[in-house]
């Protein structure tokens, strides 16, 4: 009896550890925001656009979100190409990252979009809008609900958590996001860009400044120029950009950080 | 019974331990940046003697010229630094570079030696990071400053962005003078940045679609000297012009294999253009295409197994690929109107052309399969696309329409990145055109 309790404890604990491990590899995976199509086009003007818009279209779209809640977008074809896309992102009210169910609903406006106009790009701007509304109402919510613990909360982002905590992560990434994607600069041109996804280790003081180096995973690569010149013009955005602004409530989930630079969407090719 | 319950626990704590540990960093993706130049402070080498600051000064000019150009580089404007005592031998004071924004700073001195040989010292500092990039010592005889100057930019042009650079490279093109009724047209070559021209030829014959060889300094190029337009050859240290095979007909569109050992070109036999390739040792050739059709202005692939030329054997100009022994012949330009002088990047990853539609010119690009085509200018006449030696950056001439009172119908070089951004003039001394890109000068 005892053995196949001791067994049984054993086996538990194997399993709980492996799915703690898998479930947060699994999650960090690229953003939803590569789930929306969009089309990358060369052209200067639209590329700068998209760096540009994040901090500009929040305070301007939220008049219009508020007046339209509660017509969904199929039924209003007869409406012009600009509110079309506005109101498309009405169906899906909830934050995307965690649930499931949720990302599936996506697909659908944005492709109902696709034949429009070549020089205003609907779908672009649906991007923009769907991020300013995201963090508009990511702000909503940690206002309301009472700041949650750091220490026990975290590990409920593995997809049981409650809204709360899920919404503390989001609002720190789009943080960073933001912060670290404005002082980020890739050279156009780049050949190969799948291949030049940077990890960088980064540990934060509780004033948003940097605690020693950034420090770039994979070491072993820095010996290929395009890799290299990668690594380091990540390196320097970090080190741009601090001191970060960040919510002090919660320092012990942002101390320290893992942050990828993923140039595929940036160069286009 | 006692060891068992701890046991259990530290079954228990373990789990709770290891989890806590896997949650404690912030995973965070960051996939928008900006596509922004790269903020650099190049200020004037230091000299101790007049001259050699003055050269000092010159070669940061070029620098900074050269960096601004390939539009990555933003150069700072040297009023605004804030530190001005810049020593090679002491580390820069980080926080005043930083307060401008420099992300790179290059310094350097000048000094002139014994033999009266210069030496330029550089520095390439990363100010966020506080680290030393590049260090590097050249010597060279004091006219060539130039020279130095342009290794110089490729050197930090190849440690932040990875690429090699295109800087320390010459440009062969056609110069064009005189009314439009009775062109003079001479062979010249010039530094890239539009430096330094000079003409190779007197303007007596016909010269056309110069063309540079990528490993020696030769020139391959259309003459009618003696009345017959035929290929020659022209070596530029020593200044011989070479007739390139004495075939029965009219050859034309010669450009060299990647290894500068043969030349591919189109020969003209009783009106019927087919592609050949001759080896330079020996003389001999070998004939690529068999058809009826006009075909021309073949270029190889930079692992010579390729080779891409424009045919209109399907009814109008279109772009071909077939091995380089001439097999598995097949098209691969599909769009809308005409495509023509298709010319591999040295990259290898894509092709440049001239397309025609609509009565209008564009430069483009698409991949060897005939992917993803891209048009990167658009005018009345743009034509005859060369790549720099990093594949990045393609130039062509440009022609401006010719009124009807016969002003007008200026034709210059432009230069344009291959992501289309920063279309530039190149500066050349009158009316230009066939740019022909060299390597980078050994």
């Amino acid at each position: 009896m005892r053995l196949g309790l001791l067994f049984a404890i054993v086996m538990h604990a194997a399993v709980i550890l492996l799915a703690a491990f898998y479930i947060v590899r699994v999650t960090p995976m690229p953003v939803p925001a590569n789930d929306i199509p969009v089309d990358v086009v060369d052209v200067a003007p639209e590329t700068n656009i998209k760096a540009a818009a994040p901090k500009d279209e929040k305070p301007a779209e939220k008049p219009a979100p508020e007046a339209a809640p509660p017509v969904p977008p199929e039924s209003a074809p007869p409406e012009p190409p600009a509110n079309q896309a506005i109101l498309a992102p009405e169906e899906k009210p909830a934050p995307k990252k965690p649930e499931p169910p949720k990302p599936q609903e996506k697909p659908k406006p944005p492709a109902e979009d696709k034949p429009k106009d070549e020089h205003f790009d609907p779908n672009a701007v649906q991007v923009l809008i769907d991020k300013a509304k995201k963090q508009q109402k990511k702000d909503q919510k940690t206002a309301d609900a009472p700041a949650p613990g750091a220490d026990d909360k975290p590990r409920e982002k593995a997809g049981a958590g409650t809204a709360n905590t899920v919404d503390v992560t989001d609002l720190l990434i789009n943080a960073m996001k933001r912060q670290v994607g404005a002082c980020w600069s890739f050279p156009a041109g780049a050949v190969q860009p799948e291949d030049l996804v940077v990890w960088i280790d980064i540990q934060l003081r509780p004033d948003g400044n940097l605690v020693g180096a950034p420090q770039v995973e994979e070491q072993g690569r820095m010996n290929e120029p395009y890799f290299r010149a990668a690594a380091e013009a990540a390196v320097r955005a970090i080190n741009r950009c601090q001191p970060y602004d960040l919510p002090a409530e919660h320092y012990d989930v942002w101390k320290e950080m893992r942050l990828s630079f993923d140039p595929r969407h940036m160069v286009g090719q | 019974m006692n060891s068992f319950r701890v046991l259990t626990i530290f079954a228990f704590a373990s789990v709770f331990a290891a989890a806590s540990q896997a949650f404690a960093a912030l995973v965070v993706p960051i996939d928008t940046g900006n596509l922004n130049p790269i903020k650099t402070a190049v200020p004037a080498l230091h000299g101790q003697t007049s001259k050699e600051a003055e050269i000092g000064g010159d070669i940061a000019a070029v620098i900074s010229s050269d960096l601004q150009r390939s539009g990555l580089f933003k150069p700072i404007d040297p009023q605004a630094f804030v530190q001005r005592d810049l020593d090679m031998a002491a580390v820069p004071r980080f926080q005043d570079w930083r307060v401008i924004d420099a992300q790179a700073l290059v310094m350097g001195s000048v000094a002139t030696q014994e033999d009266g040989r210069l030496r330029v010292d550089f520095r390439l500092w990363d100010v966020y990071s506080e680290q030393q990039m590049i260090g590097q010592r050249y010597f060279t005889t004091p006219e060539n400053w130039r020279r130095i100057a342009h290794i110089v930019a490729d050197e930090i042009y190849k440690r932040l962005t990875g690429e090699d650079g295109y800087f320390d490279t010459r440009v062969v093109f056609i110069a064009e003078s005189g009314p439009k009724t009775q062109r003079v047209k001479r062979l010249a070559i010039m530094d890239q940045d539009g430096a330094n021209p000079t003409f190779l030829t007197n303007g007596a014959n016909l010269v056309l679609t110069p063309r540079f060889s990528p490993s020696t300094q030769e020139i391959t190029y259309l003459s009618d000297y003696g009345g017959r337009p035929r290929v020659y050859i022209f070596n530029i240290e020593s200044g011989r012009q070479e007739l390139l095979g004495d075939f029965p007909g009219m050859t034309f569109a010669p450009r060299f294999s990647p290894d500068g050992k043969s030349v591919a070109m189109s020969l003209d036999h009783a009106g019927n253009s087919d592609i050949y390739v001759m080896d330079l040792a020996t003389r001999r050739s070998q004939r690529l295409t068999d058809s009826p059709a006009i075909d021309t202005a073949p270029s190889f692939s930079p692992d010579r197994r390729l080779i891409t030329f424009e045919s209109d054997r399907s009814g109008t100009q279109q772009m071909y690929v077939m091995n380089a022994d001439g097999t598995n012949q097949h098209r691969i330009s599909f769009g809308e109107g005409r495509y023509a002088t298709p010319v591999w990047s040295p990259r290898g990853d894509l092709i440049a052309f001239t397309k025609i539609k609509g009565g209008l010119f564009y430069i483009g690009v698409m991949k060897p399969d005939g992917s993803g085509e891209r048009l990167l200018t658009e005018s009345f006449l743009d034509e005859g696309p060369t790549w720099a030696p990093n594949g990045r950056v393609i130039m062509f001439f440009r022609a401006g329409r010719t009124r009807a009172d016969g002003s007008g119908g200026e034709t210059r070089l432009w230069s344009i990145d291959l992501t289309g951004y920063n279309e530039r003039l190149v500066p050349t001394p009158g009316d230009a055109s066939d740019p022909a890109w060299s390597p980078l000068i050994p």
